[in-house]
């Protein structure tokens, strides 16, 4: 192991996901793009990042691109999630392909419907990344802002789970029966905004932070990962990269958990 | 009688003053929306009038009103006494006959105008930056619209969703002005939404739902419409979007340096052939879109044009896909700005 990688760097956990092996915590590019983005995903990586997610939609897959052709890192190192917009419905095939080519990449490690489109299920779409899954196109399936419904219809429709739900998701909106409903159906949950939606100075937080001499930023995704939640974050500035990958060595007590699990606004059902 | 308001242009005016005289026009009048903001822009501390009048000698004169009497007022102050002015829009005969008597003659001038707002001034960089921002703001809306549509979904919310994501990226949320008439109004980044059920507000599937985007940032406005389907779209519904999309793709192509502009609208209407369709083609630098191209322009595409492109195809009974993009000419030709899928979305 490089040395010279800050403190979480080498023990990200990881997951399975689908089959394969998916960093617990990700770099995020949203809203990064350009060269500033680039540049934003070589850092991640020099820091100890090996999740890179971007989406059709965040018109950054070139830079990402550039990016993954430039790092001396290998290919079979690296976690690559890319995620196809609603709005592709019927073209699913040619937007992976111009998400490969602006990827440079052979395959992509997780591909996600970005959104329900138009509220459904969208069975096309899913039948068509089955088929890209099979064609070794992508290693594993999965979908972004699904509710347990309409991740049940994929599967009576289909046969097939996704393997991972990338939703909003932290201690604001933390709901344990959607999380053990994920559970159950080995759909891998994944964090998108972890920040956001969670009262950052809310008193519990800050004093399970002081407790543990960090931020309570860090201390949202410690507890993320605690719950085995995939999580993805984003800055472009190295020392916020490193502060957040350090996160994976905070351990949080079970108070600490059941604390940070009651800030949760969703209303049990 | 309207007060009228006269102040010297700024540097900005210098090239439409020498045009107006090269067409041997002593003044122009304004009265689009685009135009008077275009003018008056340049002129800080006076408001949105029903008129502008810019001289030869580079003076900007506005005045409030009905627009009959506006005109005269601009006229007077402005000190155009007799000559040929020119008028950048058709304007109703009751113009006609109150300028005459004041011994003034209007003549057209809609090509002038759009090619003025088209081109924008030489030596701003940064203003093609500011157009591709802006439509990339239309592009953010776009998406808040298109990935939380559902059947059912009261359209209310849409504007909600829109104004939000608009203003995390930095947009100016509820400074949208379409008339010009007050300089500023409140109202919603989210323009128009058709497609739901008017007695109930809520999305139907079945109905396209088409919605229109203008966001404002730093007094550029984006714009972009996009059409959706909630399910998959039957047989006329899907020939409508096929033949908007074709003709909106050749519109694009046909707008290539040299070529007049109305090559684009004619290259339309091939394409649309029997179907029930419209194009209009605007021009966006100057902060908002100006009156249409006449079918009869002779304005020609140049490089570092910014237009605006909107295109409908009607679906009989239903509505109608409409689609609409920002482009930059260039040597190759038309350059998408928002890049919101020119094609019947559908949702399924």
């Amino acid at each position: 192991m490089d040395t010279s990688l800050p403190s979480g760097a080498g023990r990200v956990p990881t997951a399975d996901a689908g089959g394969r092996t998916m960093p617990l915590l990700g770099f995020g590019t949203h809203p990064l793009r350009g060269d500033q983005a680039t540049e934003a995903v070589l850092t991640a990586f020099s820091v100890g990042y090996r999740l890179v997610d971007t989406a059709t939609r965040y018109r950054n897959e070139a830079a990402v691109g550039t990016a993954l052709a430039t790092t001396s890192l290998p290919r079979s190192e690296l976690f690559v999630t890319t995620k196809m917009p609603p709005d592709q419905v019927g073209r699913e095939r040619l937007t992976l392909e111009e998400s490969l080519a602006a990827l440079g990449c052979d395959y992509l490690d997780l591909w996600l419907i970005h959104w329900p489109p138009g509220g459904y299920p969208g069975v096309t779409s899913w039948r068509e990344f089955i088929r890209a899954r099979d064609e070794g196109l992508v290693r594993a399936i999965g979908v972004s802002n699904y509710p347990v419904e309409l991740i049940d219809a994929l599967h009576e429709a289909t046969g097939e789970y996704p393997a991972v739900n990338q939703v909003r998701w932290g201690p604001g909106n933390h709901d344990p029966e959607f999380a053990e409903a994920m559970r159950r159906r080995d759909v891998l949950l994944s964090a998108h905004s972890p920040l956001r939606g969670t009262d950052l100075d809310h008193p519990v937080l800050a004093d399970v932070a002081r407790r543990h001499g960090r931020s309570a930023r860090d201390v949202v995704l410690a507890w993320n990962l605690h719950h085995k939640v995939a999580v993805t974050v984003k800055s472009a500035h190295r020392d916020r990269m490193e502060r957040n990958l350090s996160a994976v060595d905070i351990t949080l007590t079970p108070e600490d958990i059941g604390a940070i699990n009651g800030l949760s606004g969703v209303a049990p059902a | 009688m309207p007060t009228a308001a006269t102040h010297q242009a700024g540097t900005g005016l210098d090239r439409l003053s020498e045009q107006l005289d090269k067409a041997g026009f002593a003044a122009l009048v304004l009265t689009s929306p685009g135009g008077r903001r275009y003018a008056l822009g340049r002129t800080p501390g006076l408001a949105d009038g029903t008129a502008v009048l810019l001289t030869t000698e580079g003076t900007v004169t506005s005045a409030a009103g009905d627009l009959p009497t506006a005109i005269t007022a601009v006229l007077r102050a402005g000190g155009v006494a007799g000559g040929v002015v020119g008028a950048e829009a058709d304007l109703p005969w009751e113009v006609f006959g109150q300028v005459s008597q004041a011994g003034v003659r209007l003549r057209p001038a809609a090509d002038l105008v759009f090619t003025e707002l088209a081109s924008g001034e030489p030596g701003e960089p940064g203003e093609l930056a500011a157009v591709a921002a802006a439509a990339d703001l239309a592009a953010v809306g776009y998406t808040a619209v298109m990935d939380h549509l559902h059947v059912g979904m009261d359209v209310r919310e849409l504007s909600g969703n829109v104004d939000r994501s608009i203003r995390r990226a930095g947009g100016l949320l509820g400074w949208y002005d379409p008339y010009g008439m007050t300089g500023r109004a409140a109202g919603s980044d989210l323009v128009t939404v058709r497609g739901h059920d008017p007695g109930t507000a809520r999305l139907t599937a079945g109905t396209p739902v088409r919605f229109v985007l203008h966001p404002l940032l730093e007094g550029v406005a984006g714009y972009a419409a996009a059409t959706a389907v909630l399910g998959e779209p039957d047989g006329p519904l899907r020939a409508a979007g096929a033949a908007c999309a074709a003709a909106t793709a050749s519109l694009l192509a046909a707008l290539r340096p040299g070529a007049p502009l109305r090559d684009g609208r004619e290259a339309f209407d091939r394409e649309a052939g029997e179907h029930a369709a419209a194009c209009r083609i605007v021009a966006l630098r100057g902060g908002g879109a100006s009156l249409p191209l006449p079918r009869d322009s002779e304005v020609t595409a140049e490089p570092g044009m910014v237009l605006g492109v909107r295109t409908e195809v009607t679906v009989p009974g239903r509505g109608a896909v409409e689609l609409a993009e920002t482009v930059v000419l260039t040597d190759s030709g038309a350059e998408p700005q928002a890049r919101t899928p020119l094609r019947l979305v559908e949702l399924h």
